[in-house]
């Protein structure tokens, strides 16, 4: 599956791992969603699950804005030791229809998610979901025009006309 | 605490046949074959010197009675030629028969001992004692958290639970009486399902419009096309007709010539025939006025 990205969460964490089968060190990074607590960004996830990015082909955390409006090969999201991960197996450099869009939404962007109501289209699967201190953020695996609905309004994931590539999370309709 | 006990105890246990050992008898003891035979080199010159029996040594040795460097090195540092060794070993002999033999010094060497040995048990049962509190209090916090999380969730499935049984007396009400009662119907899942609706319609039409465009764009482009093509035709038509009207001049043309010739020599034919009619007419008007005159 092709997954485009519009933005990654904001926990960045680092392993250096030594479970390739032909023994070779190899670093991972994951991604996933964090709340400012004070001065920190900290976890405090409802929903734990993250994205994975393998070193081994120059990826840094640091120049991760490079990495935005970038096509993926990914297995799709799977169930990994009770979590949910999405692994972003190598740039898809000559793709230009990505399936899904991963997008991180925030209690800022869209206002507050209300979890136990209806806040996301059915399409959209969350990947992961911290809340605390009146703050949200959400990782999501969009679909082209999924929406999610905060208490600003519906706000939906438009594709760009000329260049699929590029998305951009829309508001169509405000709260009234 | 009770592995503070046992380390004391057990300290003490070894502390006391250490004490035990420092017996007054080892003050006597006797003196054994190394005791009595001489201890360096320099006793044992002293016992037998080599004057005795060397001519060269009774001579002075190769040194001819002269001192070495080394030797003059070792005058300048004593000039008195004191000899520290001895003075050292016999020190050391007095010391070790004052304390070695007394056993006032062993008990309290021995108690000294365990007294700084039980101060490290201290410190060690201290940390231990540190270590043991800070775990408890991890284990503490994470049995809070634990039990916070288990009151949310055991509060969300009760109001679960409760939702469920309103929703069941709900139904047994409107069964009973067989109408539609406003507690029937859940508020919260309509407004719920219409938020969604209306998102998915929000959704759909922002989708529409693109589609929309995109219809728009396509035939926009699809006219453009048409029109091209409509051009394309008619100029094509319009050279076809300006080459047909060629053709069809050249044969008007020599139509045209043939009919001219054909017109030509019927024009002579015509003329010679009726230069000869005109002669056989004349004759034949002649005979026709003949029997009108009769």
């Amino acid at each position: 599956m092709l997954v485009g990205i519009h933005s990654f969460g904001s926990v960045w964490t680092r392993r250096n791992n030594r479970d390739d089968a032909a023994g070779k060190r190899g670093v991972a990074f994951f991604n996933t969603t964090g709340v400012l607590i004070g001065n920190t960004v900290r976890h405090r996830s409802c929903l734990y699950g993250h994205v994975r990015l393998n070193g081994s082909w120059g990826f840094l955390p640091e120049n991760a804005g490079r990495m935005l409006n970038r096509v993926f090969e990914t297995d799709g999201l799977a169930k990994w030791n009770g979590h949910r991960k999405l692994f972003l197996q190598t740039p898809a450099w000559s793709a230009t229809n990505p399936v899904r869009y991963l997008v991180a939404v925030t209690s800022e962007m869209v206002g507050w998610m209300d979890r136990r109501g209806v806040w996301r289209s059915d399409a959209t699967e969350v990947i992961s979901f911290s809340e605390a201190n009146d703050r949200q953020e959400a990782l999501l695996l969009f679909p082209a025009f999924g929406w999610v609905h905060g208490a600003t309004g519906t706000f939906c994931l438009v594709p760009d006309r000329h260049n699929p590539v590029r998305s951009s999370l829309q508001c169509v309709s405000r709260r009234r | 605490m009770r592995r503070y006990v046992s380390i004391c105890t057990a300290l003490i246990a070894a502390g006391l046949p250490l004490s035990a050992q420092t017996r007054p008898e080892d003050s006597e003891r006797p003196a054994t074959v190394r005791d009595a035979q001489p201890a360096t080199r320099r006793e044992l010159d002293a016992a037998v010197p080599a004057s005795r029996y060397s001519p060269l040594a009774a001579q002075g040795g190769y040194a001819g009675g002269r001192t070495s460097p080394l030797d003059a090195a070792a005058h300048a540092l004593n000039p008195h030629d004191v000899n520290l060794g001895e003075i050292w070993e016999r020190r050391r002999r007095q010391w070790l028969d004052n304390a070695g033999a007394n056993p006032y010094f062993w008990f309290s060497f021995s108690v000294t001992a365990v007294v700084i040995l039980s101060w490290f048990a201290l410190a060690w049962v201290h940390s231990d004692r540190v270590r043991e509190r800070w775990q408890l209090a991890e284990h503490a916090a994470d049995a809070l958290r634990y039990a916070e999380y288990c009151k949310c969730r055991a509060s969300e499935a009760i109001g679960r639970y409760n939702e469920h049984v309103e929703k069941c007396n709900r139904l047994i009400e409107s069964g009973e009486s067989g109408l539609t009662t406003p507690e029937t119907a859940n508020l919260e899942d309509h407004r719920r399902e219409i938020t969604r609706l209306a998102a998915e319609n929000d959704s759909k039409d922002m989708q529409v419009k693109r589609l929309q465009e995109e219809l728009d764009r396509k035939t926009q482009e699809l006219t453009d096309i048409s029109k091209r093509i409509e051009q394309a035709e008619q100029r094509l038509n319009a050279r076809a007709k300006v080459a047909s009207n060629v053709d069809a001049q050249a044969k008007l043309a020599e139509r045209i010539n043939r009919l001219e010739t054909e017109n030509r020599t019927l024009t002579e034919e015509n003329r010679r025939l009726r230069s000869r009619s005109g002669n056989t007419k004349a004759v034949a008007v002649e005979e026709q006025n003949r029997p009108e005159e009769s």
